[in-house]
């Protein structure tokens, strides 16, 4: 087996002289003859060597003149169960593994702030073609919007729209635009990153108290089907019809199939495309409305504890639909954050999930606190859905002539892939990550 | 449950009759909601323990019980220490 090492070898005219060269010229190549050989090393002559000192802690004299030994870098050959040589020669072996970046999970710091998304989504190119989510609505499905928080954190008040919004039953629920600060209002907030002028409208799912519901934090999937029912209502003949196009903003899900009914029951949810709330999404779809759904955070290898260490198929019911766009997410070093859901989907819904990639894990809305992420595949989905809202505001691309499904087909076909083939998908970003002003130029904005 | 009519959203009673139960086992609060009503089907809550006994091997127009599981929101990530 060929492994590649690196070697601490003692000092050599030839090595300084090329260690000196590499400062100004880093492609300088080492002359294979003029280095001394080692028993069973082949040399990389394109790596110059690195001046290492005394190679003791705390030595100095690193310079390429003063330095006592050297680094190089090459393979050498071994059995595949035998240890590598410790020695080859009179110089040392050492390992030289493969490195990855650490990944942004659960418990990790902001990876830069709203800012940083704004200007990796060249927001200000975007604003620059007039998209800017004027007379758009944005449905934040959630638990509910907090416009005083949001005010304090932007500055200003953001467009709502009150009428149009949802009012779960409850006893009485707060007014749309009332609701405590948490998850929903960190959804508002990342949607007006890229579309400060959409209309943010309230469709507190999370929060709804039908008969067997949850806390503030969990509702039920009857919640979600009652609102969309009222959404496609409103769209087609109340509130919601003024608006040139409605974005669907979803950030949540079931986490693990034993949330649902058993395996093999024809009315479950995760893994049913006959289930009534996957036929109702396909429905507000045709109807001319964008959902855009989050992945979820079962991804590998920091999978949500609520994922009980299932990470494939993690992506489920709704998000597993072919008519939404589904998101993954990834840091503002295009890294995909260790608890992106990874595709393919769960068995018996459509595979190539997640659709494209987003950014999530930033310093934004601090609805969870002072310092605190906006975080999740939660925060990629909104971050999106502003994106499309943005995208929507051109008159030139109503609903009716350019459906979701083809909008959704452009973003994929624009986003910036990160591994493998151009406008290939794979399993941690789909089709990659989204690029709106790609899909604004792809479609003559 | 679902129903589908092909006249337009059906009212509680005629969902109940469909269904097999009395009206005031419908949920009136939830009331009936469009999930496609280009192809005539809505949904309705019923009491479970009202709903007529299910065929053993459901038809293809199997209407329900549908699952109704709990949602929630996808952040922030919880660890393994925080289970819900």
């Amino acid at each position: 087996m060929r492994i590649p090492v690196i070697l601490v070898v003692p000092a050599h005219e030839h090595l300084r002289a090329i260690a000196s060269e590499a400062v100004n010229n880093p492609a300088v190549r080492l002359n294979p003859t003029e280095v001394p050989p080692y028993p069973g090393f082949q040399l990389d002559a394109s790596f110059a060597p690195v001046p290492l000192g005394s190679a003791q802690l705390g030595g100095l004299e690193t310079t390429p003149q003063q330095s006592q030994y050297f680094a190089v870098r090459g393979h050498i050959e071994t059995g595949d169960d035998a240890a590598p040589p410790e020695r080859a020669g009179d110089a040392g072996v050492f390992s030289d593994p493969q490195i990855r970046p650490m990944l942004t999970c659960g418990g990790s710091p902001p990876v830069g702030n709203a800012t940083t998304v704004a200007s990796l989504l060249h927001v200000t190119q975007v604003q620059a073609k007039h998209l800017d989510g004027k007379q758009v609505a944005v449905a934040i499905v959630d638990t509910g919007i907090n416009l005083q928080h949001l005010q304090q954190k932007i500055g200003h008040a953001p467009h709502f729209d009150g009428a149009a919004s949802w009012m779960p039953p409850g006893s009485p629920p707060p007014a749309p635009g009332s609701w405590p600060v948490n998850h929903g209002t960190m959804c508002a907030f990342d949607v007006l990153i890229a579309a400060p002028h959409a209309i943010l409208i309230d469709f507190p799912v999370l929060s709804a108290h039908y008969p067997g519901g949850g806390s503030i934090m969990s509702g039920t999937l009857s919640a979600a089907l009652a609102a969309y029912g009222f959404m496609l209502g409103s769209r087609a003949t109340g509130q919601l019809r003024k608006y040139h196009a409605v974005v669907a903003s979803n950030s949540w899900g079931i986490f693990h199939p034993t949330w649902d009914f058993p395996p093999g029951h024809p009315g479950r949810y995760c893994d049913n495309p006959n289930h009534p709330f996957n036929i109702q999404v396909g429905a507000v779809g045709r109807a001319g409305i964008d959902v855009i759904f989050a992945a979820g955070n079962c991804g590998a290898p920091c999978a949500d504890g609520r994922c009980q260490g299932r990470t494939t198929g993690a992506i489920m019911g709704a998000s597993a639909m072919p008519d939404v766009l589904t998101i993954a997410g990834c840091d503002t070093h295009d890294h995909r954050v260790g608890y992106s859901s990874q595709g393919p989907s769960i068995a018996n819904m459509y595979q190539y999930k997640p659709d494209i990639t987003s950014y999530t894990h930033f310093l934004g809305s601090e609805a969870f606190g002072i310092g605190t992420p906006d975080s999740g595949t939660s925060a990629a989905c909104p971050v999106t859905s502003g994106c499309v809202a943005a995208l929507r505001t051109s008159p030139k691309i109503p609903p009716t002539s350019l459906p979701p499904s083809a909008l959704f087909d452009i973003l994929r076909k624009t986003a910036r892939q990160q591994s493998g083939p151009p406008h290939s998908w794979n399993g941690d970003y789909g089709f990659g990550i989204i690029d709106p002003v790609a899909a604004a130029t792809a479609m003559h904005l | 449950m679902t129903v589908t009519v092909p006249h337009g959203k059906p009212t509680l009673a005629e969902a109940a009759k469909q269904l097999g139960v009395a009206t005031e086992d419908v949920d009136a609060a939830f009331g009936v909601v469009p999930v496609d009503p280009d192809r005539g089907i809505y949904a309705v809550q019923v009491r479970a323990d009202r709903l007529p006994k299910q065929p053993e091997r459901p038809s293809s127009d199997y209407r329900g019980p549908w699952s109704n599981p709990p949602i929630a929101p996808l952040g922030p990530v919880q660890d393994d220490k925080k289970k819900n």
